[in-house]
This record gives C-alpha cells, sequence and structure tokens, in this order.
C-alpha cells in the first residue's frame, strides 16, 4: 500500500465517520460507531497494521496523517457525547404533554408603566397627543407661568426640592403645559406623562412619583366638555360602564373653575365610598395669557392624574412603597400583557 | 377648619341631617375631610382650599351655606352696638411704620383683670369641642372671636409695654422668644410690633413670651388688626411658624373686621362682668385698605365656557346669593370684603359654576378639529423597547432617581471618572442627597435585594429612565446576573456574557430599521459585593434622534437562485477587531458575497498566545446566474488574499 493510497482511504474514513457521527442520536448509537471507527476491528487499525509495509519517510508521513485523522473522529465523538447529554436526547420520541416546558422567555412590564399606557391609549384615542417634558425644570415653567407667584400660598403645597444650581425638580407635570403653549398655537391637545418630585415621604407619599397632565386649549372649550372627557376617560379605565363620577369644586392656581374628581368605590366592608381620583379645571385666563395665548378668543381645561393612585386602586395595591422596592414577587404579579 | 354643627346653628338654621350638610359643603368645594360624633353634636373637620379664607370661622361657613342653598336660612343678627366703656384708654402713642401692611390698626385695654375671672362656659365648651387649648380667660375669648367671625386679635400684659409702640420691620439678627417656647433669629422681611425696649409680637403671626398675659396679668392690650395678606404671604412659612392668626392673615382678614371684633369682645365682657374695657381706637390709613374690584359680567362667557343654559337673571341671583352687589345699569359687581377670591370675571365663572353646582352641569362632547401626528412618540419608542424586553424575560424596574454618594453611582454611563453630580440643596436624607448618573447602580442594587429575599441563579432587569449629569439623557440600561435562563429540566443554562448584551444591542436597531453602529451605548462588566453583573447602557435620545431622520421601510427584490457557502477557519491577532476583518472584506468588491456569518470564535489550547481562530462562513450568491463552484473558489481565495496581506492569517487545517 502507498502513502497515497492511505491518504485517500483516510479522507474516505474520515468523511463517513463525519456523516454517521452527526446522524446518531443517543449514547448507545454512539458507543456502537466509536467500536466501528475506533476499535480493533475497525479500518484504522487495519491501516496501522499496513504502515509496517512503508518504508522511513513515506511511513512516517503515513503515521502522522493516521494521528490527524484519529484525533479528528476522537473529537467528532466527544463533541456529539457533550450534544446529546445536553439535549437528553433519549426523551425526543417520548413526549408528555403535562411536562413544563423549558425556561419561558416572559419578563414583566412594571405596573406604572402598564397603569401609565393604559390611561395614554385611551386619551390618544380621544385624539391627545402623548409629548414630555424636562424633570429638571426652573421656576417659572413650574410656577410662576402657572400662576403660582413667589409669595402664593399655594407653594406651600407643593414642597419642591431645589438643585444646587437654583433650578428645581418639577413638582408637577403641568410645567409641560407652559412648555408646550410656548411652542404650539391653539388647538393644543396634549397629554404629557412623566416623573415629579415632591419633599414627602410617608406612607401614602414618596419623594417621586409619576403624573399624566393633559391639556386641550381651542376655541370654545367649555367646562361641560371637561367633564365628557373625563366621564369617558373614567368609565373606560376602570372597564365599568355604571361607574358613579362625581366633580366637586376645588382650588388650583392654574385653573377656575378648579375641580377635584371623585369615583365611587366600595371599601372592603362593603360600604360605598368616594375616593378623589384627580384634579382639574378650566385654564386660568392668567396661564394663557402668559403663553402669549389670548383668553378673550381661547380657553381650555387641563387634568393631572397621579398613577400611583390609578395603579393602585385598579390592581389592589395597598403600599405605595411597594412600586420602588422593584421586588420579583411583586413585579411579576403583573405578567399580563 | 374644624367647627361643630351647634356652632354653625347659631348663624343659620339647619334641618337636615349631619350627613346631609357635610355633603352640601363638599359639593360647594368646603371639602369635609372628618366628621364625628360629641355628645350630643357633630365635630366637622373641612380641608379649606387656601382662596377660601372667608370660611375660616363658623359665620364664614354659615355664610356659605346660606349661599349653597337658602333652606340654611339666616337667624336674625345679634345687637352690633358698642357697650359703654368701664374704664379710660390709658393713651399709648401708636406710629405705624408701615401702613401698606398694617393699614388698619385698632385696640382697646381691659383692666383689673383679676385672677378669679372666668370666660363664659359656652365659650369653654366650643373651643375644647373643635380642640383648642385653653389658656387664659381672655385669650381664650378671643381665640373663640377669632373661630366664630374670623379676626385674629393678640392680648398684651399692658404693664409691661415701655413707650411707643411701632409697627416696623425687624432689624437684621433681632432675637424674638416667641410663645412656643422657641427663640426666632428675624431679618429685615419680618414686620413686628415693638415698644421701646422689646418686641411684642411678629405682626400677625404670634407675640413674645415676655410680654405674653398670665395668671397675674391685671391690664391687657387687646390688638384687632388688619394685615394685608400681600405682606403677610410666606412670612410664617419663611420661619416655619404656623399659627391660627397667620393662616388667616396671609389668606385674607375681612377689613372690616377689626372693630367688629373689639366691640363683640367687649360685649361679651360686659355681659359676663369679666373686667373692664376701655373704648375702641382704630388706627386708619384708608388708602392703603383693599379696594373692592368692579368686574364687568359677561353673561354669554359665563354660558358658555360653563357649558349650561342659565339666565342672565340667574346668573345675577347666584352672584347676589354669594354676596355680591350688582349695579344693573353697568353690568357690573362688586365683591363682598370679606372675598379675596374674587377680583376677575374668571372667579365670577367659577363662582357661578359652583353655586350651579358641579353635578347639575350637563356633560357635552367634544368636536374636536385636530389630527395628533402620525410620528413616533417617544412613549411608543420606548414601549417598543419595553416590549422587547418582557419577551425576552427582563422585568423592568423603576427606581427613585436620587441616590447617595456611593462608588458605583460616581461614575455617569458614558464615562467612569464623572464628577459632576447635581445635587439637592434641600434634600430629605443622605441616601437620596443628589440625582443619579447612571440606572445601572440602581438595577444592581435591585439584584442584591432580590437575592436576599430569594435565591434565583438568574437576573434580569431594566429600567429605561431620565438620567443627569451635565444634561439629561434618557437612557436604558440592562443589568443581568448568572445563568442565562432560569433552572430548568431540559439543559443547564450557559451563563451570561457581554455578548449576550450585543445581541440586545443589535435586536434594538432592527426593531427600528437602523445599525448597530447607529446606537450610542456601552456594554461593560461590573463586579460588586463579589457578584458579577453584565449590563448595557443605551442612549434612548440619540435612538429617537437616529428613528426621527429615518426612512422607511420597503421591499427589496431578492434572488431564488442557489447559493454556495465556503468557510474559512483562520488564526489571527487576538487584538484585531472584528469589525476591521468585516471592512478588509467588504473591500475586496465581490457582488456575489451576500452574507459573511461568525459561526465560530476560540481562543485556548492548540492556538498560539495572543491570537484568536475565528471561523467565517461566507454565502455567495449572483442575482443572474446560478454561481459555479470555480467561481466561488475564485471569490474565496480572493478575500483570503486580502485577510493575509491585512492581518497575516493563518488558515487552520
Amino acid at each position: 500500500m502507498s502513502g497515497d493510497t492511505l491518504k485517500k482511504d483516510l479522507e474516505r474514513v474520515l468523511d463517513e465517520a463525519l456523516k454517521s457521527i452527526k446522524d446518531v442520536s443517543n449514547l448507545s448509537d454512539l458507543e456502537k460507531a466509536r467500536v466501528h471507527f475506533l476499535g480493533k476491528k475497525s479500518a484504522l487499525i487495519g491501516f496501522m497494521k499496513s504502515l509496517s509495509g512503508l518504508n522511513g519517510e513515506e511511513k512516517a508521513n503515513a503515521g502522522k496523517n493516521l494521528n490527524t485523522v484519529k484525533q479528528q473522529i476522537n473529537q467528532l465523538l466527544s463533541d456529539k457525547k457533550i450534544s446529546l447529554s445536553n439535549s437528553n436526547s433519549n426523551l425526543k420520541d417520548e413526549f408528555d404533554l403535562s411536562m413544563p416546558g423549558k425556561a419561558s422567555s416572559i419578563g414583566s412590564i412594571h405596573p406604572i408603566t402598564k397603569i401609565m399606557n393604559n390611561a395614554i391609549e385611551i386619551f390618544e384615542s380621544l385624539k391627545f397627543e402623548c409629548v414630555e417634558g424636562p424633570e429638571i425644570e426652573d421656576d417659572f415653567h413650574n410656577f410662576t407661568a402657572l400662576n403660582i407667584p413667589e409669595s402664593h400660598p399655594a407653594r406651600a403645597m407643593h414642597d419642591t426640592f431645589y438643585l444646587e444650581n437654583s433650578f428645581l425638580l418639577r413638582t408637577h407635570t403641568s410645567s409641560v403645559q407652559v412648555r408646550t403653549m410656548g411652542e404650539q398655537n391653539p388647538p393644543i391637545r396634549i397629554i404629557a406623562p412623566g416623573k415629579v418630585y415632591r419633599k414627602d415621604s410617608d406612607i401614602t407619599h414618596t419623594p417621586m412619583f409619576h403624573q399624566i397632565e393633559g391639556l386641550y386649549v381651542d376655541k370654545n372649550v367649555s367646562f361641560s366638555n371637561l367633564k365628557s372627557v373625563i366621564n369617558i376617560f373614567l368609565k373606560n379605565f376602570f372597564e365599568e360602564d355604571d361607574l358613579r363620577i362625581r366633580f366637586r369644586p376645588s382650588y388650583f392656581p392654574f385653573t377656575e373653575p378648579s375641580a377635584e374628581v371623585d369615583i365611587e368605590y366600595l371599601d372592603s366592608k362593603g360600604n360605598k365610598n368616594w375616593l378623589e381620583i384627580l384634579g382639574c379645571g378650566m385654564v386660568h385666563p392668567n396661564v394663557l395669557e402668559m403663553a402669549n395665548i389670548d383668553s378673550k378668543i381661547y380657553s381650555g381645561y387641563a387634568f393631572g392624574l397621579g398613577v400611583e393612585r390609578l395603579a393602585m386602586l385598579k390592581l389592589g395595591i395597598t403600599d405605595l412603597r411597594l412600586f420602588y422596592e422593584n421586588d420579583l414577587r411583586f413585579l411579576k404579579q403583573f405578567q399580563r400583557i | 377648619m374644624k367647627v361643630t354643627r351647634s356652632w354653625l346653628e347659631n348663624y343659620i338654621e339647619i334641618t337636615n341631617t349631619t350627613d346631609e350638610l357635610c355633603h352640601d359643603l363638599t359639593m360647594a368645594g368646603l371639602e369635609v375631610d372628618d366628621v364625628s360624633k360629641i355628645e350630643n353634636d357633630y365635630l366637622i373637620d373641612i380641608d379649606l382650599t387656601p382662596n377660601r379664607s372667608d370660611c375660616l370661622s363658623a359665620r364664614g361657613i354659615s355664610r356659605e351655606l346660606n349661599s349653597i342653598n337658602p333652606r340654611y336660612k339666616k337667624k336674625p343678627i345679634a345687637d352690633s352696638s358698642e357697650p359703654n366703656p368701664t374704664c379710660k384708654n390709658t393713651g399709648l402713642k401708636f406710629n405705624i411704620l408701615e401702613s401698606n401692611i398694617c393699614p388698619r390698626y385698632g385696640y382697646m385695654y381691659l383692666e383689673n383683670v383679676s385672677s378669679e375671672c372666668r370666660a363664659p362656659e359656652y365659650v369653654n365648651k366650643r373651643l375644647s369641642d373643635i380642640g383648642i387649648t385653653l389658656i387664659h380667660p381672655i385669650v381664650d375669648i378671643l381665640n373663640y372671636i377669632m373661630i366664630d367671625i374670623g379676626q385674629p386679635m393678640h392680648a398684651y400684659d399692658a404693664d409691661k409695654i415701655n413707650g411707643e409702640i411701632t409697627i416696623r420691620m425687624a432689624k437684621d439678627k433681632e432675637i424674638m422668644s416667641a410663645l412656643d417656647g422657641n427663640k426666632y433669629k428675624l431679618n429685615s422681611e419680618n414686620i413686628v410690633v415693638s415698644d421701646s425696649s422689646q418686641i411684642m409680637s411678629l405682626a400677625g403671626i404670634i407675640g413674645s413670651e415676655e410680654i405674653s398675659v398670665s395668671g397675674n396679668t391685671k391690664n391687657i392690650l387687646v390688638e384687632s388688626a388688619f394685615f394685608t395678606p400681600s405682606a403677610m404671604a410666606n412670612k410664617a412659612r419663611i420661619l416655619k411658624l404656623q399659627t391660627e392668626s397667620s393662616h388667616r392673615f396671609e389668606r385674607g382678614v375681612d377689613y372690616n373686621l377689626p372693630r367688629e371684633a373689639l366691640v363683640y369682645l367687649s360685649q361679651i365682657i360686659e355681659e359676663n362682668k369679666i373686667c373692664d374695657f376701655s373704648n375702641i381706637d382704630l388706627i386708619d390709613h384708608e388708602h392703603c385698605i383693599p379696594q373692592e374690584k368692579k368686574v364687568k359680567i359677561n353673561q354669554d362667557n359665563i354660558r358658555k365656557s360653563i357649558g349650561i343654559d342659565i339666565s342672565d337673571e340667574a346668573i345675577i341671583n347666584i352672584l347676589l346669593s354669594a354676596g355680591c352687589k350688582f349695579d344693573k345699569k353697568s353690568n357690573t359687581v362688586l365683591n363682598p370684603s370679606y372675598r379675596y377670591d374674587l377680583g376677575i370675571h374668571a372667579d365670577y365663572v367659577e363662582e357661578v359654576a359652583r353655586l350651579y353646582g358641579y353635578d347639575n352641569i350637563p356633560v357635552t362632547s367634544e368636536k374636536i378639529n385636530i389630527e395628533p401626528s402620525k410620528k413616533y412618540t417617544p412613549f411608543e419608542i420606548t414601549n417598543k423597547i419595553r416590549q422587547y424586553f418582557y419577551n425576552n424575560s427582563y422585568s423592568e424596574c423603576i427606581n427613585y432617581s436620587f441616590v447617595s454618594d456611593n462608588l458605583l453611582e460616581n461614575s455617569n454611563w458614558k464615562s467612569e471618572d464623572f464628577k459632576n453630580h447635581n445635587k439637592i440643596s434641600n434634600y430629605m436624607s443622605l441616601e437620596q442627597n443628589k440625582l443619579r448618573s447612571n440606572l445601572v447602580s440602581s438595577l444592581i442594587r435591585n439584584i442584591e435585594y432580590n437575592n436576599n429575599m430569594s435565591s434565583e441563579n438568574s437576573y434580569r432587569f431594566f429600567e429605561i429612565s431620565t438620567v443627569f449629569s451635565d444634561n439629561a439623557e434618557k437612557v436604558l440600561s440592562c443589568v443581568v446576573n448568572g445563568d442565562k435562563h432560569e433552572e430548568q429540566w431540559s439543559s443547564k443554562s450557559p451563563k451570561f456574557d457581554k455578548y449576550d448584551m450585543t445581541t440586545i444591542a443589535e435586536d434594538i436597531s432592527r426593531l427600528f430599521g437602523l445599525n448597530k453602529s447607529d446606537l450610542s451605548y456601552v456594554i461593560k462588566d461590573v463586579k460588586s459585593n463579589g457578584k458579577k453583573y453584565i449590563y448595557m447602557t443605551l442612549s434612548v435620545d440619540n435612538l429617537i434622534r437616529k428613528i426621527t431622520n429615518n426612512t422607511k421601510e420597503h421591499h427589496v427584490n431578492y434572488t431564488k437562485l442557489p447559493y454556495i457557502r465556503r468557510d474559512l477557519s483562520f488564526v489571527i491577532d487576538e487584538s484585531i477587531e472584528y469589525q476591521s476583518i468585516l471592512k478588509i472584506i467588504e473591500e475586496t468588491n465581490v457582488h456575489s458575497l451576500k452574507k459573511t456569518l461568525l459561526f465560530d470564535l476560540y481562543i485556548g489550547k492548540n492556538i498560539p498566545d495572543k491570537k484568536k481562530s475565528l471561523g467565517i462562513g461566507f454565502i455567495f450568491q449572483d442575482k443572474e446566474k446560478t454561481l459555479t463552484h470555480e467561481e466561488a473558489d475564485g471569490y474565496i481565495e480572493k478575500i483570503l488574499g486580502q485577510l493575509k496581506d491585512q492581518f497575516k492569517i493563518e488558515l487552520r487545517k
């Protein structure tokens, strides 16, 4: 046997090994393949024996080639062994419908985000456009332009975080109203979701929370329209056509008339109670004028929703702090799309 | 504001239940926070909005109830004549330097106050009912009058007054020991009542300790002044010293009350023979007293902006019931002196809506002529990203924007040596004294928290939020730790590595039709408490900008001719980036190369030091004809030649 013939034979064996090892589907067949290709009666051992018929250099080369092929086949076998043991392929033909599947690829969306999206979708269907504004604000956009001058007692209701550079963290998303009115001419119909900050921390307050602000400025906008939009929103949001809603006079410096809106709910004892759910009102003429909108031609309404409060009501959460602990036992409860 | 039902019944007839009464108050904007039964009475706690200072008294609330519904019929007004004084005004001198702040200063003397004297029983009872501590009979009567009609007053021990009384601005660093037991350091913004040797009170806020009335006091000076709301605004808040008095003055007290309150006081004193009292003196600076504001009423505007069908006459009747004066000829109204919240037309729109009843206003659907923009909003973009993470078993976290000084938090997401924190000057705690510059440290804390609670072997968290450094920037961070997936029966999970993050970056770029190179992101690992966390942070602001400039998705024709694949396995310097290899391949200009596919990366045994082994598959396909194997071989030779030239690669056998 010449070195060349041997080389061709070796290539053939390797080819064959590649194909048959690839097709092996269980460990016992793999053992059979090992015996076939590397066992005592294998072609490779046969070649080994025939080496003695070759002379010096030829013998060395052939030996080297033979060893390489042997190593390659060994590698194929051990790779296959790993892949077989990983996939438990012994089980492949048997299927148990009641078995759990493999690791799930479903995560979770934070309930605050879900509730926010929920609300935004409803408002978008009512043709509100969703916009965002900065969380670091200046005094003008957060207070002055909203008819809250320095001396106004209402500033006491907003415990504000100030930064070292005299800027502040917005205390409400109403600042986005001001920014939008500064950039756009009426008609304006926006909602602005986002984080807001107040220096307050106890069972019912966290220093950061989320709001959704709504604003509509156009000709002939009335309080009666505001009632309509809020009614549609709340009934949709709580998925209750018969939801009882009431508007009650209140006070915000940036709206007049101002209202707080309550919904009726059943407490744990089954008693009917009113629960405050949002604040709203007709945009104060001073706010329009400060944004260079003629309050004799245009009017508008604005509303502000507390997202945490909506989430607590809708999802039955009683402890506000849960939202910011990010405990998986909490987060994973809200896996529904 | 706390008041009892029986106190209100002093002024109005109440024929309905307390629940109904509270409902009427709430629905008129005087929200009843709490009602509790006390003996044969009810204690009503009203959460008043800051604009309604006129309701900071029993009489004010009664008046309001009468405007809300005439069923709360007014009772006849008590005699308001001033009784004959029983002692003289001792002739102290007053010097009101700040007449714009104190345009009206009323006072009277009480003499021969004995330690035996008592306030009438109904005064003590009513004050106790609403939770006001009894202090001294005269002081208690003053408090009673304040709650009853709304005028805050103050009593000074007249025997301790030295010389002329001045109302002036405080001097810088002037110290006052107040009745609450605290010392206050004042400045030139504070208004004080002082005599020649001491501060007698912080005007309209609190009296000073030294000159206060005690059990031994024989003679008393009673102050009943009007301080303007604009001057009083913020004064108490800055000193963190809110009193019943400051609360009323900064919101606005009726300037007609100072005399009335003193008359009321002398009536009570006379009736109960408590002590001697002088005549009443008022020091007025008429031009500084607020004027009633005349406002022209536009009935059409009122109908339109509320959205109700109401007659002109009915509108005026509502305003009259609220105590306004109406002039038919000029169609104007004047606000009552106690209503500081009625000054412009919008105030009257609100007043009409309020007394008409918000619940009676119909619901009118809108006719909107706006088409919202069709563009992706930032919110939609972040939601699509959230959905991607949701589908890949990541959990979304929301953390506070505040952080403390901490090593991990000292780096912003782009550079490690970030020092420009946005510090909060009035932070609540050292744990929350600045704004975070990255989300990663919060997310690592979330994983550590969860790891303490349970022992999962796989954590995948993400958050999308604004971080603050030199600028505010909206970013996305995802942090992973441990196994790629949760424990399961079918196979053991590999550990997370940084290339898992690369996949995310690639997927996100694909979601929005961009290339990975369009994104601004970092992928790193970091150790915390002995555990390794792998993370990616991506700029959402940058992504939004890129998406805005994006072209529309469109179809490209593809060929159905067969393809040929050739693989190359080679050893190359470890330091050479994959990107530069791709660049060289691209530069060979082989047009039939449809795709390159990295199928193997290996470093270790059998590969020389500082080298890596790469396996790349090349897929060739021609648009017009079936490729031959010879052509494919030719292409691969060309590519191989270039790679050899550029990187001195060695083919693996």
